[in-house]
């Protein structure tokens, strides 16, 4: 049976009811249009001065703004030979520096990630009221300067803010202390995971999520097994950025921290202070650690946006016949 | 087992998708909801899957209530449009997976999907990707995981809407024999008439939220003789306008030339109206009626 078993047929001559029938049909409006030009190659180039001029000023402001103050952080830091370098890095208030840094990103990110998941699920997966709102609320701590972030922090939490009394009262402590680093840091890099997941999220579908849960997985089953999987790459892309910031915030844990050495200094906070003390190679030093983790960072992502990218191409895949 | 809903509605802010449906599936049935998009069938289904919940009214699967029950809980097999395989498994585990959660032992769980891999012809695969199948294939694969765990019915979402035309008609050729084969009480959705008149016992013409008709497709073929009612889907395969008439030449899916449709514009506002519109509107009573006849062979 190769003939349609069905065929409508337009007959002129008989007589009908008024009210019986309503024909929809669906007209796609590319039907309609007419067909598209390849696009013309010749016409869409720029003459070669205009190209090169562009290419050269890119490459010029690379290098002057990117290249140049890497290679001086490098430079500054091995200035007065390597053994200073490494001395300036093994130096007790460099170490504990780095000890916070690392106890702050250990802190900061997990939570973040655990938020990220949670808003990116809530946002990506359910239509509820107010849902504009939090995505809004979600960017705030990009929107707001971190100095400003800090001192929030400082107004709630302080002596003098809404809550010192209370804190003051059993004795806890939070602005100048450990706790109120992580807490501004935490602030200041929430949006990272979040952000990232949402797109990523919307983008996958919740159909996989649904055929899981059909097929009898509970909502934690479907969670590990399905979703999590399909979201990895774009979870630690979130995660990368993250850490980076969360590792090389400034301005809000400088308003918190209080500066007190050994005690309440992170690396950037550190390479401030050796850096005022005219201590430069040792301030550069250290400075190259962040500049290092950096470029292991931006390798790391890289390779992540790979794959995240073979990933979609391959779900896209998966759609089409 | 048989499907019941009685009285389901719902509503997608203030559009209604479905008006006090009542739909019964019989028992070993397999089932076409027909109806062009925006009319409800998809949200009908999702809503007897469990994967919707309705405003108001209830799906009762044989003698037991499960309006309150989760999809989780329905023990029903769902085929998806576009497959919604896991990406991250294998075909074999894609097949397990129903199996996998409900804690079945390993051997069982082997001796079960090998069974389905015979069943859907595609045994040399199980250590593929969905990314390596083709979409017949890849919807073999999700039709053979909605079956693995023994459901007590399966429901598809437009099963063949993603395929191309040559597949599509193997595959739906191989769903009717596969249905032959196992008597599940089915229900799938589809906007393509041929599709359901080709593969259903019944089949239930839905429009704007509500049931139209049901019927064999062979009585509703004489239905529609009689009375010309009916909802086609079409795409326009030309548009010749002169002074003041348009014409259109009307196809179904598959290019066949369904009907040519000649229509007075005197004005021009109506005229720039028909290049910008998506779909239209035709009471064709009022012009001719519509005869529908089997053509075998």
């Amino acid at each position: 049976m190769n003939q349609r078993p069905l065929v409508l047929e337009a007959n002129y001559a008989t007589a009908v009811e008024a009210d019986s029938a309503v024909h929809v049909i669906d007209v796609p409006a590319t039907n309609l249009a007419a067909p598209p030009r390849a696009p013309s190659r010749r016409a869409t180039k720029d003459p070669a001065w205009v190209r090169v001029v562009c290419i050269l000023g890119a490459l010029a402001f690379l290098g002057l703004f990117l290249m140049v103050p890497l290679a001086v952080v490098f430079a500054e830091a091995f200035k007065r030979g390597a053994s200073v370098y490494f001395a300036s890095i093994r130096e007790p208030d460099a170490l504990l520096a780095i000890r916070l840094t690392i106890l702050t990103t250990l802190i900061a990110v997990p939570l973040n990630t655990l938020f990220g998941l949670a808003s990116a699920w809530a946002i990506a997966r359910f239509e509820f009221k107010g849902k504009t709102a939090l995505i809004t609320l979600i960017d705030l701590p990009f929107a707001v300067s971190p100095v400003i972030a800090g001192l929030i922090f400082v107004l709630l939490f302080g002596a003098q803010g809404v809550l010192g009394p209370l804190m003051e009262a059993r004795d806890w402590k939070f602005i100048f202390a450990v706790p109120g680093i992580v807490l501004a840091t935490t602030f200041v890099t929430f949006p990272f995971v979040a952000r990232e997941l949402i797109a990523f999220m919307q983008s996958t579908g919740a159909e996989e999520e649904e055929a899981a849960i059909v097929l009898g997985a509970t909502g934690m089953q479907t969670f590990w097994r399905v979703t999590i999987p399909n979201i990895k790459w774009g979870l630690l892309y979130g995660i990368i950025l993250c850490s980076a910031r969360a590792m090389g915030e400034f301005g809000a844990v400088s308003v918190v921290s209080g500066h007190i050495r050994g005690e309440t200094n992170t690396i950037p906070l550190h390479v401030e202070i050796l850096y005022n003390e005219y201590q430069f190679a040792a301030a550069f030093a250290v400075a190259s650690l962040l500049a290092l983790l950096a470029l292991v960072t931006l390798v790391i992502k890289k390779i992540v946006e790979y794959r995240a990218h073979q990933q979609l191409l391959e779900s896209q895949k998966g759609v089409s016949p | 087992m048989k499907i019941q809903a009685c009285d389901i509605s719902k509503k997608f802010g203030s559009f209604d998708a479905l008006r006090d449906v009542s739909l019964e599936v019989p028992t070993g049935q397999l089932t076409a909801l027909l109806g062009p998009s925006g009319s409800g069938k998809t949200t009908l289904l999702r809503v007897i899957a469990g994967l919707e919940t309705a405003d108001q009214g209830e799906v009762i699967y044989g003698d037991s209530n499960v309006t309150g029950l989760s999809a989780r809980d329905r023990n029903v097999g769902f085929v998806f449009q576009h497959y919604a395989l896991f990406n991250h498994m294998t075909i074999f585990e894609n097949i397990a997976f129903g199996l996998r959660v409900r804690k079945w032992k390993n051997d069982a769980v082997g001796e079960r999907v090998h069974e389905l891999l015979k069943l859907i012809q595609l045994e040399n695969l199980a250590k593929h990707y969905p990314s390596q199948l083709s979409g017949g294939q890849r919807q073999r694969v999700a039709l053979a995981r909605s079956l693995a765990p023994q459901p007590k019915v399966l429901l598809l979402d437009e099963p063949f809407g993603a395929l191309d035309a040559k597949v599509r008609l193997e595959l739906r050729r191989w769903l009717r024999s596969l249905h032959d084969e196992m008597h599940m009480t089915s229900l799938f959705v589809t906007h393509d008439q041929e599709e359901a008149f080709e593969v259903a016992d019944r089949v239930v013409v839905m429009n704007h939220g509500r049931i139209k008709q049901i019927g064999s497709p062979h009585e509703l073929d004489i239905d529609r003789q009689a009375h010309g009612e009916a909802s086609i889907a079409a795409r326009v395969l030309g548009i010749s306008r002169s002074r003041s008439l348009v014409k259109l030449s009307l196809a179904a899916i598959d290019d066949a030339k369904l009907l040519e449709v000649e229509m007075d514009y005197q004005r021009d506002r109506e005229l720039n109206l028909m290049s910008a519109m998506k779909s239209l509107c035709i009471r064709i009573t009022s012009v001719f009626s519509c005869r529908a006849r089997r053509k075998s062979k």
